[in-house]
């Protein structure tokens, strides 16, 4: 395959300015599991993807079938001539040629598909004990390797395998129009064992869910809010996924960092380079390496994530962050795997500084538009420091830039999870991203039900 | 095929079917008033679902040549797979390679012609709005074959050509329309003088407090909303007895305003085909007529879990991006809906407004529990009405409710003017909708 795509980059490098071919071998297996009922599928994918620019106009082009790589070159080059004179010129990356790949214990499709299937079923079984109340239960598992090959007319070849595991538990009750739900996920890019291991979380979200349908709904007002480090992890992705999303749309004005300042405690960056976590990607659709970036410390915007393209525009290197889907899709900026540092105070010391509050957790969607921000979550009252009565649909809005500057404390270590974000409202199975925070408290937000 | 079936018959596989898709999609997209990207792309795919042992199992391959593997990941996934009475449609059933419309015979050179224009003529309205186009083609050949002897073969083109305008300043508000149709076409003068209009009033902002108002929502939010009810209509959730509408069937649900009727074989919507992704026959189905829930939407294996015959409503779309694809299950899924129109023009609507906010589109609206009927999300370009009269915009209230809710008790009037709307791979011809009574938070 090198051989054969380096024969091409030759034939055609003479006619565009720059030219890549990425290559893909993708395989998926979705298990879903609905009350103990499985449906198993698979899905195998290769196809190829050609980039060009010339004269500052760039062409893209696809196909499934790599016998037709010359032609989906030519149609890349052919819409490259036609957009010609758009400015647009690459940031220098170094020439690459490595190979990353997958470790035989990483590899999820080593593990046989029966194994799977039983230990999704043994947690229905689990919540199938409280049929008779009326819990179900709705388990997901999902993993796809990518064998991605991409070269350019540079001289970089990068070849990497990369696994993807995430699924999610989820237990929902029902009465009449009162529907809840509560859930457990996991997402690792190393290992399918991270579905086991969840029995005690399982059981809690079954009997969270059980007890959210008895449960008031949540008051209205604005008031002090803690999230818990799933509700943090799930909303600080939408919000600086938008934000981000937001500056790239302005992109004709130089690519600026968001202008909605943080609070000075927090402290955000994007790494894919631990190995564990969904997210986790040596090198990016571009074939550059990598580098944890900081994207906001001490209360302002450091940086934005960047293409080749728009890190030339705004005179920074580019960090690795062109992410794509698969080889049809185009690369794009696209968070990894977005951590929060942890701050200094323990959950009791945020608790007690809220005489009447409300402690957010269990979060249902999270939707940001770059100004305003929704979270669906269930709850807790806080009274006096201490957690009160638990509540259902808990609805939290406002204001981006509010809820960023009210951030007035951010728990340490103990408390971070990893979550991938099936609970933002992504479908299982998307960009392997994940979102890692500590619970932090908003000393003001606005609070609805239902 | 010939071989494709023996294997399958020495692999124990009672029924099967294989879907084949080919894909050729051009288009030509402008953003921020800037051509930005031009699209090429060829797609192939094949999807094989086998039956056995009364399971259902499904595998999806990208090129025709995995078949045998994907037949055989089938079978692995029919082990554990849903127990299913699904009955394959026999070759009687065989509408006969069916050749719908002819080629789309426009080169990327013109869409860019066409598209520049377009873009040309909302740039010029002078107000420094950010305008986005895009024109495109797709020309689609799908095939099924089964183990009843099926073949069938459909060729279908499409044309599509979308715009829309934004505020430079608030990028999140503006107005968007479109048409899906199955050779070039234009979209009307009289429809890109309105967007302007609207997007002209958009300019203003308008304090609007959080209170209960008269809704217009435009064809293009009623069709977002018809999505969600379309969950509660397919057969799946109702045999299942997760739909709202199950046991009601012939009861009063909605509004005597709401009669719904899916129309597979309507030539103005895009997937409209004589048959569908599984090869059963299309047939019109009155989902709602007068308020009375009349029909639901089946595919084959919720027409066998129903014990009922199919109507034709099988489709394997991806779910996020409404786009036929090969790695979908087939679900019963409409294809082009007909919302009967009311009887006052539009602008009567409107004119009949004390305060009012028309809606044409909420942001995150269908992240909301689908199934139950739920939606929430934020209304950004929401035109304040006060008096009858267009004031302004408002940005940031929000809205949420329940669309069976909304359906039943809050219709007030539909409007005699119907528009192309589109959502997530359902087409329809849509009215305005006002309704009454509507929590903004």
């Amino acid at each position: 395959m090198r051989s054969f795509f380096s024969s091409l980059l030759s034939r055609f490098s003479a006619h565009c300015d720059y030219l890549d071919i990425r290559h893909q071998y993708i395989e998926t297996l979705t298990i879903a599991c609905r009350d103990g009922r499985p449906r198993v599928r698979t899905h195998l994918e290769r196809g190829v993807a050609a980039r060009a620019l010339y004269k500052g106009g760039w062409g893209f082009a696809r196909c499934s079938d790599p016998a037709y790589t010359a032609s989906c070159v030519d149609a890349a080059i052919r819409q490259a001539r036609l957009l010609q004179g758009a400015p647009c010129r690459l940031a220098p990356v170094p020439v690459l040629d490595v190979e990353h790949l997958l470790a035989a214990e990483s590899d999820p499709r080593q593990a046989p598909l029966a194994e799977k299937v039983s230990l999704l079923q043994r947690y229905a079984d689990m919540a199938g004990r409280y049929a008779g109340s009326g819990v179900g239960s709705a388990l997901h598992y999902h993993e796809r390797v990518v064998l991605s090959l991409f070269m350019d007319t540079a001289g970089s070849f990068v070849y990497q395998e990369i696994p993807d595991i995430s699924g999610a538990l989820c237990a929902h009750a029902r009465r009449g129009a009162n529907r809840q739900s509560a859930s457990v996920s996991f997402g690792s890019a190393a290992s399918w064992e991270v579905v086991y291991g969840h029995d005690r979380e399982w059981l809690d979200a079954v009997r969270l869910a059980r007890s959210l349908v008895d449960a008031p709904v949540a008051g209205k007002g604005s008031l002090p809010v803690i999230l818990a480090a799933d509700a943090a992890a799930v909303l600080l992705f939408q919000v600086v996924s938008a934000l981000l999303h937001r500056c790239r749309a302005g992109a004709s004005l130089g690519d600026a960092v968001p202008d909605v300042p943080g609070a000075r405690e927090l402290h955000i960056y994007d790494s894919a380079l631990e190995p564990s976590t969904r997210g986790f990607e040596p090198y990016d659709a571009e074939g550059v390496g990598n580098r944890p970036l900081t994207l906001l410390k001490d209360g302002r915007w450091r940086n934005c994530l960047h293409t080749r393209e728009s890190a030339a525009r705004s005179a920074v290197p580019p960090a690795g962050h062109a992410r794509a889907f698969s080889y049809k899709h185009r690369p794009r900026p696209c968070l990894h795997a977005l951590r929060v540092t942890p701050g200094n105070a323990t959950l009791p010391d945020i608790l007690a500084g809220v005489t009447q509050g409300m402690y957010a957790f269990n979060p249902r969607y999270a939707a940001c538009d770059g100004r305003t921000y929704t979270l669906s979550a269930s709850g807790y009252r806080v009274h006096r420091g201490r957690l009160e009565r638990l509540v259902r649909d808990l609805r939290l809005h406002g204001s981006v830039s509010a809820l960023l500057q009210h951030i007035d404390g951010i728990a340490d270590a103990p408390e971070i999870v990893e979550t991938p974000l099936w609970r933002a409202g992504g479908a299982p199975g998307g960009m392997a991203q994940s979102s890692t925070s500590p619970a932090m408290r908003i000393s003001r937000a606005e609070a609805g039900g239902k | 095929m010939k071989r494709f079936s023996e294997v399958a018959a020495e692999r124990k596989a009672r029924q099967w079917d294989l879907f084949q898709l080919n894909r050729t999609v051009r288009a030509v997209t402008i953003v921020n008033n800037t051509l930005q990207e031009l699209t090429d792309q060829q797609e192939e795919g094949i999807a094989v679902r086998v039956v056995k042992k009364e399971r259902l199992g499904f595998s999806s391959a990208s090129a025709f040549d995995d078949k045998y593997t994907c037949l055989d990941n089938a079978l692995a996934a029919a082990e554990y797979g849903e127990k299913t009475r699904l009955q394959m449609p026999a070759a009687s059933m065989d509408r006969g390679n069916g050749v719908y419309e002819g080629r789309m015979a426009v080169s990327l050179e013109e869409m860019v012609e066409q598209g520049s224009a377009l873009a040309a003529r909302l740039t010029q309205a002078g107000k420094g709005y950010l305008v986005s186009v895009r024109i495109g083609t797709s020309e689609e050949e799908t095939r099924v074959y089964n183990s009843a002897g099926l073949h069938s073969a459909l060729r279908c083109g499409r044309f599509h050509c979308q715009a829309g305008c934004q505020l430079a300043d608030r990028p999140l508000v503006g107005r968007h329309l479109g048409l899906w149709s199955t050779g070039p076409d234009r979209l009307s003068e009289e429809r890109l003088d309105n967007l302007l209009t609207d997007i002209g009033i958009l300019e203003k902002a308008v304090p609007a407090a959080k209170g209960v108002y008269q809704v217009l929502f435009t064809p293009n939010a009623v069709m977002d909303l018809l999505f969600v009810l379309c969950q509660g209509l397919a057969g799946t959730p109702i045999a299942e007895g997760t739909s709202p509408l199950t046991g009601r069937l012939s009861e009063p649900v909605f509004s005597p305003h709401i009669s719904i009727q899916s129309n597979p074989g309507k030539k103005a919507g895009s997937f409209a085909a004589p048959f569908d992704d599984e090869g059963s026959p299309g047939r019109t189905v009155d989902l709602i007529r007068q308020g009375v829930f009349e029909d639901y939407l089946l595919d084959l294996h919720s027409a066998g879990e129903l014990q009922r015959g199919g109507n034709g409503h099988g489709r394997r779309v991806r779910c996020l991006k409404g786009v036929r694809s090969h790695a979908a299950p087939p679900r019963p899924l409409p294809v082009h809906l007909d919302l009967a129109p009311g009887t006052e023009p539009y602008r009567d609507l409107t004119a009949g407004m004390h305060t009012g906010v028309v809606i044409d589109h909420v942001h995150g609206w269908l992240l909301g529990a689908m199934p139950a009927g739920e939606f929430s999300g934020t209304i950004h370009g929401g035109m304040v009405i006060r008096r009858g009269r267009p004031q302004g915009r408002t940005d940031g209230l929000q809205l949420r409710g329940n669309v069976y809710t909304l359906l039943q008790d809050h219709v007030i009037a539909l409007s005699r003017e119907r528009h192309t709307a589109f959502s997530l791979g359902v087409h329809g011809r849509i009215p305005y909708m006002l309704c009454r009574d509507v929590v903004l938070y």
